[in-house]
């Protein structure tokens, strides 16, 4: 086969490929700008109480309706992206500041270390999730930051465990012996052969923690956790849809259609990425 | 084999001390290396069980030896990567071991190593370039152009236009991989190159072109190299002088041609006769029977010689003594209780 046949009938899965890297980073770009400008977009205050229009469904002057104490339920999706995103970038940041450098120092340095390192993040992974965040956020406090903390805590280990894995791998990599009889340095092993390789699993993962903390945050926020009302999170605002879902289940379609397409947006940019970082996925 | 060879035993102070002809001092002196590695609280794996060879400046030292001999573990010792467990290694005249970290790095730039797998040599995520001119940035020579210069002379040294600087190593072949890491080798202006099984991973007519390259670059550059290989038709072409190592020991030591044409040791005939021949069954010379069995796995290490389990004329001697190594002719040597004899003793 040529190589033009080939590239020719390669194309249709590339381009769906790329369509859904471009409708998700679109995605995702619109709600970084609304997040910017939610004061000048949103119809409505998010916390101004309309009491005609309690557990509203959607309308002319509503457009998603309005929540059980007759609050602009579109104003408060708006008002709510960058909580949202803050919150779940947050929990991801600090799961990947903790687990990146604990991760790769337990694979590279191997011995007790390791030992010792390893038996902490099982220690860690055997605890439920939400039982070892809301301990955590016992101890740091209630409100958003604090909370979305916690959940960065419990994934850490994740994260940790996985660069862990992939650093024992890439350390006893052929090119690592070739580095050093180039009298390469630790540092740049570590660097410029080891983090490169052994990061790319952990991106994806990152992507889809950023998916699983919009769920945490939810969650937290529902145990009253994590934002603390009238403050409006998609997390909160599920949570108290709920509680009306017999009365109204519609309430719920606003702020989990917004947590869903989110949480997908994040993977299929996160599968992207991974596909366009690895040279040798691409340009076969 | 009607030659008549003259055995002289090597006096035990200086034993294992195998030199080639030349007077100067070696460019490589491996004295009675052990690599042993612990497996376990009890086991011990003894990779390497007392080797000693010199390589000298220019030449080619092949070692040829069956999977699990522990020709790798040599190689890697060449190129300091492991340490010996006991035995020096002087790289010129100096024990690698013994350096700093800063000296160490430095120092060890001069011996370098091309590996069998030339895929996994390569870091996927740098381009050729890259990769070929890292060396070099490591060791920071000149400027950042410069150093673009010299990996493109050396990729042109191995038949590598400009057009590859740009590719990524999964879109090579598997040769003109193993020539970007001949390249990167190359950079360094290696004092010696070890050749670890580097074209056994190659398809036959690439492994030609690649040994060729090897060659030509030896007399274009004055290289000197350890050529490792189970092959032996690899070893024998390109090599001066051919070490046979069986279960972490050296057998026989010898310059190419009497290795080939007088073969001292049992376990060199048993090669020498398993190599295929190109000429029909019906006109070969009758053979004696190839080995049989396997190499015994080198935790439980016999006492005696390492080849008694499957030699064909072993007695009660090579179970209870390690052979002395003796000598043929001038640097034909061989640890074998009855080399020179074998045929007459068996008829007995």
């Amino acid at each position: 086969m040529t190589a033009q046949a080939h590239r020719a009938r390669l194309s249709p899965h590339i381009s769906i490929r790329h369509f859904g890297f471009y409708i998700s980073a679109a995605y995702l770009l619109i709600l970084v700008v609304v997040s910017a400008i939610a004061p000048w977009i949103a119809p409505y205050s998010p916390t101004q109480q309309d009491y005609a229009a309690l557990l509203a469904p959607p309308s002319g002057s509503h457009l998603l309706g309005a929540d059980d104490l007759g609050r602009d339920v579109f104003s408060r999706l708006i008002y709510g992206a960058p909580l949202t995103l803050f919150g779940s970038l947050l929990a991801v940041l600090v799961a990947c500041v903790i687990g990146l450098p604990v991760g790769l120092i337990a694979g590279f340095s191997g011995g007790w270390i390791d030992i010792v390192v390893s038996r902490v993040i099982d220690t860690m992974l055997s605890f439920p999730a939400i039982v070892l965040a809301i301990g955590v956020t016992g101890a740091l406090g209630v409100g958003l930051t604090n909370s979305m903390i916690a959940i960065g805590l419990v994934f850490s280990p994740t994260i940790a465990r996985l660069m862990r894995g992939q650093t024992l791998i890439c350390r006893s990599a052929l090119y690592v012996d070739a580095g050093r009889c180039f009298g390469a340095s630790t540092t740049r092993l570590l660097f410029r052969h080891i983090l490169p390789n052994a990061v790319q699993p952990v991106i994806v993962q990152v992507t889809l923690l950023l998916a699983t903390a919009l769920l945490a945050e939810a969650s937290l926020s529902f145990l009253g956790l994590g934002v603390q009302p009238p403050q409006p999170s998609w997390g909160a605002m599920l949570a108290r849809a709920y509680q009306y879902m017999e009365i109204e289940p519609s309430q719920m379609y606003a702020p989990g259609l917004a947590i869903l397409l989110t949480a997908l947006a994040f993977n299929t940019l996160g599968e992207n990425l991974r596909v366009r970082l690895d040279p040798t996925l691409k340009n076969r | 084999m009607g030659m008549v060879i003259e055995i002289t035993p090597l006096q035990s102070s200086t034993a294992g001390r195998l030199q080639g002809q030349t007077d100067r001092s070696p460019l490589i002196a491996v004295e009675d290396l052990h690599v042993h590695f612990q497996l376990g609280r009890h086991d011990v794996l003894r990779a390497v069980n007392g080797v000693s060879f010199d390589v000298n400046a220019g030449e080619v030292f092949g070692i040829i030896g069956e999977s699990g001999s522990g020709k790798s573990t040599v190689a890697r010792v060449l190129v300091g990567l492991l340490n010996p467990t006991e035995g020096t290694v002087l790289h010129d005249g100096v024990v690698l071991a013994k350096l700093r970290s800063r000296e160490f790095r430095s120092v060890r730039r001069g011996y370098q190593i091309v590996f069998q797998d030339p895929e996994g040599a390569l870091n996927p995520r740098m381009t050729v370039l890259q990769s070929v001119r890292e060396p070099l940035d490591i060791a920071g020579v000149g400027s950042s152009q410069d150093r673009n210069q010299a990996a493109m002379t050396c990729l042109e040294q191995v038949g590598l236009g400009s057009d590859f600087a740009g590719r990524y190593p999964h879109q090579l072949s598997g040769g003109q991989k193993q020539r970007v890491n001949i390249a990167r080798v190359l950079t360094m202006q290696p004092k010696l190159v070890v050749c670890d099984e580097a074209v056994a991973a190659l398809d036959v007519s690439i492994q030609a072109e690649i040994i060729n390259l090897f060659s030509e670059l030896k007399y274009r550059l004055g290289l000197t190299y350890v050529f490792i290989s189970h092959d032996l038709n690899v070893v024998a072409h390109i090599s001066d002088r051919v070490a046979v190592m069986y279960l972490g020991r050296l057998v026989e030591v010898s310059p190419v041609e009497q290795l080939l044409a007088s073969p001292m040791h049992p376990y060199t005939q048993a090669l020498l006769r398993s190599r295929p021949s190109p000429v029909p069954a019906s006109l070969r010379e009758k053979r004696q029977p190839a080995l049989t069995g396997e190499i015994p796995n080198a935790i439980s290490y016999p006492d005696g010689c390492a080849f008694q389990s499957r030699c064909p004329q072993a007695t009660a001697l090579c179970a209870a003594e390690v052979p002395v190594w003796r000598s043929a002719e001038s640097g034909h040597w061989v640890a074998c209780h009855f080399a020179g004899q074998n045929q007459k003793t068996q008829s007995k």
